[in-house]
């Protein structure tokens, strides 16, 4: 069988070109009042082939420190494995957790020094006592930007309007959740290569808190999860007791539709996403850069 | 030192029975025969001052500076052997350098010091080395500002990251390191020969209430010194002053030499308090004798 440069799946629907990367995706990070909302799409493609339609491109480096990924799974998987690795390095030798500003300066360290060879687009997003929240871009070549606010991936080139319209400094809480929410499913709309689910995540001193919005619920809020100051690294909590019960008292699960049944929203809604994130390692999946 | 000639004191890596390292306690010895150094850690900023010894009428004045900047917001005085010194400072700006490569970011007082402890510890645990001869006041301001975010225009965002938890960021910071790589922070730290002195004007100056300033500061730390040298005052000296204040204060928180004019002012006030020190005691005789001549 011949494998075609396009980008698109053959006939029999199996063999993709893993050559070719179709970059896309969206992503963002928001700062506002009591901290920072990173906000990313699920989609993860090898050319045209949806490789996993619930990744999770919100990714921990520090108690309060995450940042977006976009560009080339496994290359942006491994530089945010070795921050990780700095930080909790830092966080020890230093007796005091790192900065916004920390984390964002060996990032773009590795970007830079490593710009030949990596294909990463990263947000980094933070919460600290001393400056609160903050928000730095590293786009492809490696250069650090604090920003107000940061979007990235192909899906934000549809959205630089809205944002720019919508955003405002100091936003309560539940603004910027609409913002953010807003802003991606306009991505999602008109941007082929993102889609599928909405996560974010919300950096304050009270720590972590995920959201999870699905498309086939009108993105409401489905669930939450919560990552207090001090939670190791890549902790799996078990997940109900955060379960936010529906209006009329039905368990979200029970609810789920046709998306939401594969989405591994089960006991632990990362499992999927992490199972898969581990089997693309090594592979060129672009994730909804 | 009564273990002196048994051996122990010969090399570092030996430990005497009682558990001494005789060659850090020797190395201490160098330092107290050093010209005083003193440290003041103000509300507004940090001062540094030695008393320069003069060895020699050849010696340009004012040259051969003792205080060195480390850092832009850094600065650093020692007591004891002067090559050491300025090991001790070339080392301190490649790790304030390295601090900088790393993080993008000003290394803080704190963390210099404690670099520079863990470097001096290690020159206490082999055979090949010997302890540093001095012990080093670092002072510091790390600043209270916050970095802009790129592209800004005009007076930039109104409001600023947000969540920022209240209280005081940043400020000024003093750490002493001694011969053993041990290191503390302080109010005031003084070193050197008159050390005792010094000490004992630091505690009456209530530093931890923390209402001096730098104006006072200075003035203090020059008296400080004119008061610690009187001990042996057939000795020519030459003061040196330095400081260190935030963003709006007057060094704009960068590390540098008191002005000549701040500084003859403050030498004028200090001659002017010792000398009156020496009038009191010298009225305190005449009473005594008073009180003798009524008897």
């Amino acid at each position: 069988m011949e494998f075609t440069t396009t980008g698109v799946l053959n006939e029999d629907g199996i063999h993709v070109d893993m050559d070719r990367l179709k970059k896309g995706e969206v992503n963002m990070a928001v700062t506002f009042k009591d901290g920072v909302i990173l906000g990313a799409d699920s989609r993860t493609t090898t050319g045209a082939y949806i490789a996993n339609r619930v990744t999770d491109k919100l990714t921990q480096v520090h108690d309060t420190i995450w940042c977006c990924r976009s560009g080339s799974a496994a290359d942006t998987q491994a530089v945010t494995d070795i921050v990780q690795y700095q930080l909790g390095l830092f966080s020890m030798r230093n007796g005091k957790p790192p900065t916004t500003q920390t984390a964002a300066a060996i990032f773009q360290e590795i970007c830079y020094s490593n710009k030949d060879r990596l294909s990463a687009g990263l947000i980094i997003a933070g919460w600290d006592e001393r400056h609160g929240g903050q928000v730095y871009s590293i786009p492809l070549g490696g250069s650090l930007h604090k920003q107000a606010y940061a979007i990235g991936g192909s899906g934000s080139t549809y959205i630089y309007g809205y944002c720019d319209a919508h955003w405002k400094e100091g936003m309560e809480e539940q603004d910027a959740v609409n913002f953010v929410k807003g802003a991606l499913r306009e991505a999602i709309k008109w941007d082929g290569s993102s889609g599928g689910v909405i996560r974010m995540v919300v950096l304050t001193k009270k720590g972590a808190i995920r959201h999870l919005y699905l498309p086939d619920e009108d993105y409401k809020r489905v669930s939450g999860r919560k990552y207090p100051v001090g939670t190791p690294n890549n902790t799996r909590l078990p997940v109900p007791e955060l379960w936010e019960k529906r209006q009329g008292g039905r368990e979200v699960v029970a609810h789920f539709g046709p998306l939401s049944s594969n989405l591994g929203i089960g006991p632990c809604f990362n499992v999927s996403s992490e199972l898969t994130s581990a089997r693309l390692r090594g592979s060129s999946l672009v994730e909804d850069m | 030192m009564t273990s002196i000639g048994t051996g122990y004191d010969l090399a570092n890596s030996i430990f005497s029975p009682d558990g001494r390292n005789f060659q850090v306690e020797y190395a201490v010895k160098a330092v107290e025969n050093g010209g005083t150094s003193v440290g003041i850690r103000c509300k507004d900023g940090v001062v540094l001052a030695v008393e320069k010894v003069i060895t020699s009428k050849l010696l340009k004045p004012g040259a051969n500076k003792r205080i060195a900047t480390v850092d832009k917001n850094l600065g650093v005085v020692y007591s004891g052997m002067v090559p050491d010194g300025h090991h001790f400072v070339d080392r301190a700006r490649d790790e304030a350098r390295g601090w900088r490569e790393t993080f993008k970011t000003p290394i803080s007082t704190s963390d210099l010091a404690s670099r520079m402890g863990g470097y001096l510890q290690a020159y206490t645990l082999y055979q090949s080395v010997r302890p540093f001869g001095i012990t080093a006041i670092i002072g510091g301001f790390d600043s209270e500002l916050e970095t802009p975010v790129d592209g800004e225009v005009g007076s930039g965002p109104s409001v600023g990251a947000g969540g920022k938890v209240e209280g005081k960021h940043g400020g000024p910071g003093l750490y002493m390191i001694e011969p053993s790589g041990m290191y503390w922070g302080y109010y005031g730290a003084a070193t050197g020969k008159g050390r005792q002195a010094a000490k004992a004007e630091l505690e009456k100056l209530n530093l931890s209430e923390n209402k001096l300033d730098l104006m006072q500061g200075i003035k203090e730390a020059a008296r400080i010194i004119y008061v610690a040298q009187q001990d042996n005052k057939d000795k020519e000296f030459e003061l040196e002053m330095s400081w260190i204040s935030g963003a709006d204060g007057p060094t704009k928180g960068r590390h540098m030499e008191v002005p000549k004019d701040l500084l003859e002012a403050a030498e004028r006030l200090a001659k002017k308090a010792i000398s009156e020190d020496d009038e009191e005691d010298e009225e305190d005789d005449d009473e005594k004798n008073d009180d003798k001549m009524e008897e």
